[in-house]
């Protein structure tokens, strides 16, 4: 997978990025706001900063920990995910290890265990639980992900951005915005971009 | 060697020598000298530019020389115990003599006889060369190494392949941050020293880096942030040298007095926050009884008014309000509290910051809530999820927690 990150960060150029009229730009443009994205939800970031993210996102491997179950098979609606993701080389080279650390990250949503009692895996356990939180580029504890650091964020899944407009298999490439005032938002790069790289 | 402060002596040297000294002969010392003058002139372009190009020289040859047979004093080749031919009983007594340039001179010139037939002795080798003295070798001696590592036709367990991958990217992340000018190089250099040590001596070597941060008056907060965002690899290796550290030993409890008492006084958030809420829900009920008791007694309109002080406008209005506020001071309160404190008794008591925060949690798991039981501005989440925490509190407790007990 580091290949298809290190491709799709030169085609995308060094931040910040001069996008005006460029192809790149329209590949990045995001659909209208889905009918369930109400004023206050979080997930308006991405739409708010979209312009930032364009010209100054950076390329991390992520993997989805959970979506909504529309999202799996064919279909016409957007919807919310949460991913993980990571700027670490040594995961990018060893993408399994990261989708380990997302999928054991499912077992806080709807758990019916007592939540944990450290309060970093509390927090975490807390946005994943409902599934509805918003948390953006939160860092997972160190002993969840071998030591890599790996953040966990809620993002907007847009089927034009996916392959046959549904979601698969294996990790994929997103934009991260890391400059400016938190939140950071996250999305899933157009697979238009780099699934033939 | 040019002054690192005089820009035309910098720009008139002409030789990596007469830049970097002849100190500068092994790949260290010379990543150290060029990240001095590149930290000096890195809003100079030019200068930035001549600097990168005699250092490239520079490493090109010490690599070489690295790569080279071993030489005596007068730079005679030594001549090799066994027969050329037999590069596998070579290999072996390379190993045996951990004699790093012969093993990358073997590796690189007959990789695939090696690879084909020995391969047990080849992850031997490649072992040696990454967790042994990894730290000493440079970026093209470790290209070596990953391009061995790499081979498909290297017979040995997928997990240690992966382990050895790993950790030669660990060591590229250090190569790259020694020679960037941004990064605090003491922590570079604790890295160097604690690279897969037990935990006693990784924690001595924290304990070191702690009076070296402050010493060269580093800004912790800076330091790491740099390294999280430009050399995330390394900041990862940071990161699981303290779970090495902390997984060191059975864990271990602040004394119950100071227990109690944090306890007390760090309660979750969400903990408070329901106290608000059951207070706000009098409100409704106490407004509608009120209502109805004016209504009963005068009916409207001077209900509301009757009602309001008949009713008891203080335990169910007021009351609540106060109980509002009071909690909402004491959330404020508790947010800007910092974690000073914290760090105080850790160190004293030679405590591991998640191991204390853990310990500070109520006994009774606060049960889910509306609101995070432990937002980012918490006390404990800040000694938590703070990746500077450990370097903020170690000290000779800790040492004293890691170090075995003798053996009489």
């Amino acid at each position: 997978m580091r290949h298809v990150i290190d491709a799709l960060s030169a085609r995308l150029g060094s931040p910040p990025r001069p996008i005006a009229g460029d192809a790149l730009s329209l590949s990045l443009s995001l659909p209208p706001p889905p009918p369930w994205l109400t004023d206050d939800d979080g997930l308006n970031l991405i739409y708010d900063r979209h312009t930032d993210l364009v010209t100054h996102g950076e390329v991390a491997l992520a993997t989805i920990v959970m979506a909504n179950t529309v999202l799996w098979e064919p279909g016409t609606d957007d919807a919310p995910a949460s991913v993980v993701y990571t700027f670490d080389p040594t995961l990018l080279q060893h993408p399994h290890r990261l989708e380990q650390y997302g999928h054991a990250q499912y077992r806080h949503h709807k758990s019916t265990e007592d939540p944990p009692r450290d309060p970093w895996l509390r927090q975490i356990y807390e946005q994943l639980y409902s599934g509805l939180d918003r948390a953006m580029h939160q860092r997972l504890p160190p002993e969840e992900t071998g030591g890599h650091p790996v953040y966990h964020s809620a993002t907007v899944v847009f089927r034009a951005h996916l392959e046959d407009g549904k979601l698969g298999d294996g990790p994929l490439p997103v934009l991260v915005l890391r400059r400016g005032p938190p939140p950071w938002p996250c999305m899933i790069v157009p697979s238009s971009l780099w699934s033939a790289t | 060697m040019a002054g690192p402060d005089d820009r035309e002596s910098v720009l008139a040297a002409a030789s990596p020598t007469a830049l970097f000294g002849e100190g500068a002969g092994d790949a260290l010392s010379l990543r150290r000298a060029y990240a001095a003058l590149a930290r000096v002139w890195r809003d100079d372009d030019e200068v930035t530019r001549h600097v990168r190009a005699l250092y490239e020289q520079a490493r090109a040859a010490v690599e070489t020389a690295a790569s080279a047979p071993t030489v005596d004093d007068t730079g005679t080749p030594v001549p090799s115990p066994l027969p050329p031919a037999d590069v596998s009983a070579q290999l072996m007594a390379a190993l045996e003599a951990r004699d790093a340039p012969r093993l990358l001179a073997l590796l690189r010139n007959h990789a695939d006889p090696l690879v084909l037939r020995h391969s047990a002795l080849v992850i031997d080798a490649l072992s040696f060369l990454v967790y042994g003295v990894g730290e000493h070798l440079g970026p093209d001696a470790l290209d070596a190494v990953a391009l061995v590592t790499a081979r498909p036709d290297l017979d040995a367990p997928p997990h240690n392949i992966e382990a050895l991958e790993i950790a030669i990217e660990t060591l590229r992340a250090l190569f790259a941050a020694e020679a960037d000018p941004e990064v605090a190089q003491p922590l570079c250099e604790a890295v160097r020293k604690s690279w897969f040590h037990a935990p006693v001596s990784a924690a001595r070597v924290w304990v070191w880096l702690r009076g070296e941060l402050a010493a060269q008056q580093i800004d912790l907060d800076a330091a790491f942030h740099h390294l999280e965002r430009h050399h995330p690899a390394l900041f990862g290796a940071l990161q699981r040298a303290e779970i090495r550290m902390a997984a060191g030993g059975e864990e271990r409890l602040p004394p119950a007095e100071a227990r109690a008492v944090l306890r007390e006084e760090l309660p979750p958030t969400s903990e408070l926050l329901a106290k608000t809420g059951a207070a706000q829900a009098t409100l409704a009920p106490a407004l509608l009884l009120a209502v109805l008791f004016g209504a009963y007694v005068c009916g409207a309109p001077r209900a509301l008014i009757v009602g309001m002080f008949t009713g008891g406008i203080y335990p169910y209005f007021i009351g609540p309000l106060r109980t509002v506020a009071k909690v909402q001071r004491r959330i404020e309160a508790l947010t800007s509290r910092g974690n000073a404190d914290l760090l105080a008794l850790a160190e004293q008591e030679g405590l591991w910051p998640g191991e204390l925060a853990r310990a500070l949690v109520p006994q009774d798991v606060v049960p889910r809530g509306n609101a995070p039981a432990y937002p980012q501005d918490h006390p404990l989440q800040q000694l938590r999820s703070d990746p500077t925490a450990l370097l903020r509190c170690i000290g000779s407790a800790h040492i004293a927690r890691l170090t075995p007990p003798e053996v009489s």
